[in-house]
């Protein structure tokens, strides 16, 4: 039980020091904090506080179409001929909104979390502790997914290198502000480098609280935003809201039990290393697994700067081959790459919070180690 | 053939913007269908093609549709492409060199085949998704090798099945993210309102178009 809170303290990168900010009631100022104090008191408020809330969360997703292409060609009258291009060729934004409501209340010591999906099909994910589960109607399309947060991390070794975030990025009061009918601080976490998103977080001024966030490409863009809607602090959050719906919803486990598979293997020993990764980005997960009669070996490496994170997914080329993908949702891009090593051909996915060049920068230094 | 009137100017720009991944569906059609009366502008956009093409550091290729690579030369004459990081000019005087006169004669060669003609409106599609420049093929070697060799190069379209593998990489990620970023709420959110692909829109493919790309090295004002 333990083991979650604990991590989530090293895992936000701001968090300097064990001592936790206590929070009074009372509205402070946001002088009377410096920026990364105010990154320290958001973090412990998700973890210690205890909140009942309608959040939405709206994605702005790059959509290609992409139609088959047929054409035709004639001979005119004067005999010149004429070339006829049918195409379905284009661009499309599709943007999408999500709701939610979250619950989160410490119950004697244990972190306790509840999240509802309040549009479309009826999931939930429970949280107890270190215990994820997600809440199912029968047929759901998510019915295959898999429980693969990782059960170890590296989130101890690489809590103190996170310290130097400020190498990375820079945060700026943007002023005072009010969401959710609550006074709030407004953050710019901006990089230095385009290599990364950059964020504006709005914090309640008397909890630390993030009352809503925006995720930006460097040029400014909005790529997803994360806003509560209603919410509920303290004393009037209830237990019993944190028990899962009545009713058809099955439960499936999200977290990996720990195997000696699943085990986090020293840096030394991984056949994959990535060449390049953007600075402050640091290994946080690994799990190398074997390819068996009933399953195919996928490599997986998760790295974090603390604010954002991304996976690089590694398996043999599939036999028929597979495509380009170069996808947006939000801020989460997915790419694909082929890796050509002594070991045949590889197929390197890239899933995270990174603009599509850093993407594309880290699937191309994807390298075998023989 | 018009001149350069103010709808050809309009051409121009919107090649650019072709070029650029920015065209809408009618303004992409509309420069396609237009390229093949226009001796000027087909010979921008191959001029266009090269100068990517250098930046990106496989000049003189144009990628061809089903992962396959075609010489977009099939000699090599001396490109106009002097200055891999400068723009061209927007009124391009078509001819006005040797080197464009031999593009142009090409380029209007080439349009002649409706085969090739796709394959370069799929190179404007598909170009800036590859990621994985290979040392030019001759169109036959690279025909005959397909049959035998398993594939060297991802297919520049995706598949059903790989949007799906995608999609299953993007959940993954997500429970992942619960322990490295925060707060753990929005991963959450993202496995909770994660979708399949459409199963039969292989119509629609939600690729992106890299636009805004960190290594873009001269963003257009536009």
């Amino acid at each position: 039980m333990r083991f979650w809170t604990a991590h989530t303290q090293y895992a936000w990168s701001f968090a300097i020091g064990s001592a936790l900010v206590a929070f009074a009631s009372h509205a402070a100022g946001a002088e009377e904090r410096t920026p990364a104090q105010w990154l320290q008191a958001m973090d412990a408020a998700f973890s210690n506080l205890d909140y009942d809330g309608v959040f939405i969360y709206y994605t702005v997703n790059r959509m290609q179409q992409v139609a088959v292409a047929h054409g035709s060609q004639q001979i005119t009258g004067r005999g010149r001929r004429e070339v006829t291009l049918g195409f379905g060729v284009g661009y499309r934004t599709a943007a999408r909104l999500a709701t939610f409501r979250v619950i989160h209340k410490v119950v004697d010591g244990v972190e306790r979390n509840r999240i509802v999906h309040l549009n479309g099909p009826r999931r939930e994910i429970i949280r107890i502790g270190e215990k994820v589960h997600c809440m199912l109607q029968p047929g759901d399309e998510l019915q295959d997914l898999e429980g693969s947060i990782p059960a170890r991390t590296y989130a101890r070794i690489f809590a103190r290198r996170f310290e130097n975030m400020s190498e990375n990025y820079r945060v700026e009061f943007g002023g005072v502000d009010r969401v959710v009918s609550r006074p709030a601080v407004r953050l710019a976490v901006l990089p230095h480098n385009n290599d990364r998103l950059g964020y504006q977080l709005w914090l309640d001024r008397a909890t630390g609280l993030l009352l809503r966030s925006e995720l930006h490409d460097f040029e400014g863009s909005s790529l997803e935003i994360f806003q509560f809607a209603s919410l509920k602090l303290g004393d009037q959050v209830s237990a019993a809201d944190l028990e899962p719906s009545k009713g058809d919803l099955a439960m499936r486990r999200l977290t990996k039990p720990p195997t000696p598979e699943s085990h986090a293997t020293p840096p030394s020993h991984q056949p994959w290393r990535v060449r390049w990764i953007p600075s402050g980005f640091h290994l946080i997960s690994t799990d190398f697994r074997q390819p068996t009669s009933e399953r195919k070996g996928i490599s997986t490496l998760v790295y974090s700067d603390g604010l954002a994170a991304f996976s690089v997914f590694i398996e043999a080329m599939p036999e028929a081959g597979a495509g380009s993908v170069i996808s947006r949702s939000g801020a989460t891009v997915v790419l694909t790459h082929l890796a050509s090593g002594g070991n045949g051909d590889h197929l390197v996915t890239v899933v995270g919070e990174v603009p599509i060049g850093t993407a594309r920068r880290i699937a191309s230094g994807v390298t075998q180690q023989l | 053939m018009d001149s350069m009137t103010e709808s050809t100017q309009s051409l121009h720009e919107s090649l650019s913007a072709a070029m650029d991944g920015e065209a809408e569906e009618l303004e992409l059609r509309r420069v396609l269908n237009a390229a093949g009366r226009d001796p000027a502008l087909s010979a921008k956009w191959q001029r266009l093609h090269l100068i990517q093409s250098a930046m990106r550091g496989h000049i003189g290729t144009v990628v061809a549709p089903h992962g396959g690579q075609r010489p977009w030369l099939e000699a090599s004459p001396p490109a106009p492409v002097s200055d891999a990081g400068t723009t061209v000019p927007a009124s391009s005087q078509a001819g006005a060199t040797n080197g464009n006169r031999w593009l142009t004669s090409r380029w209007l060669k080439s349009l002649t085949s409706v085969a090739a003609a796709a394959a370069a409106a799929f190179a404007v599609v598909t170009y800036f998704g590859d990621s994985n420049p290979i040392e030019p093929t001759p169109p036959s070697a690279a025909l005959a090798a397909s049959e035998t060799v398993p594939p060297r190069t991802l297919a520049h379209v995706p598949s059903e099945t790989d949007l799906r593998r995608a999609n299953a990489y993007l959940l993954k990620h997500a429970q992942h993210s619960t322990l490295a970023t925060r707060p753990a709420v929005i991963p959450f959110a993202k496995v909770l309102a994660a979708r399949q692909p459409n199963a039969g829109s292989s119509r629609e493919i939600p690729v992106e178009a890299p636009i805004a790309t960190a290594n873009r090295p001269t963003p257009k004002p536009r």
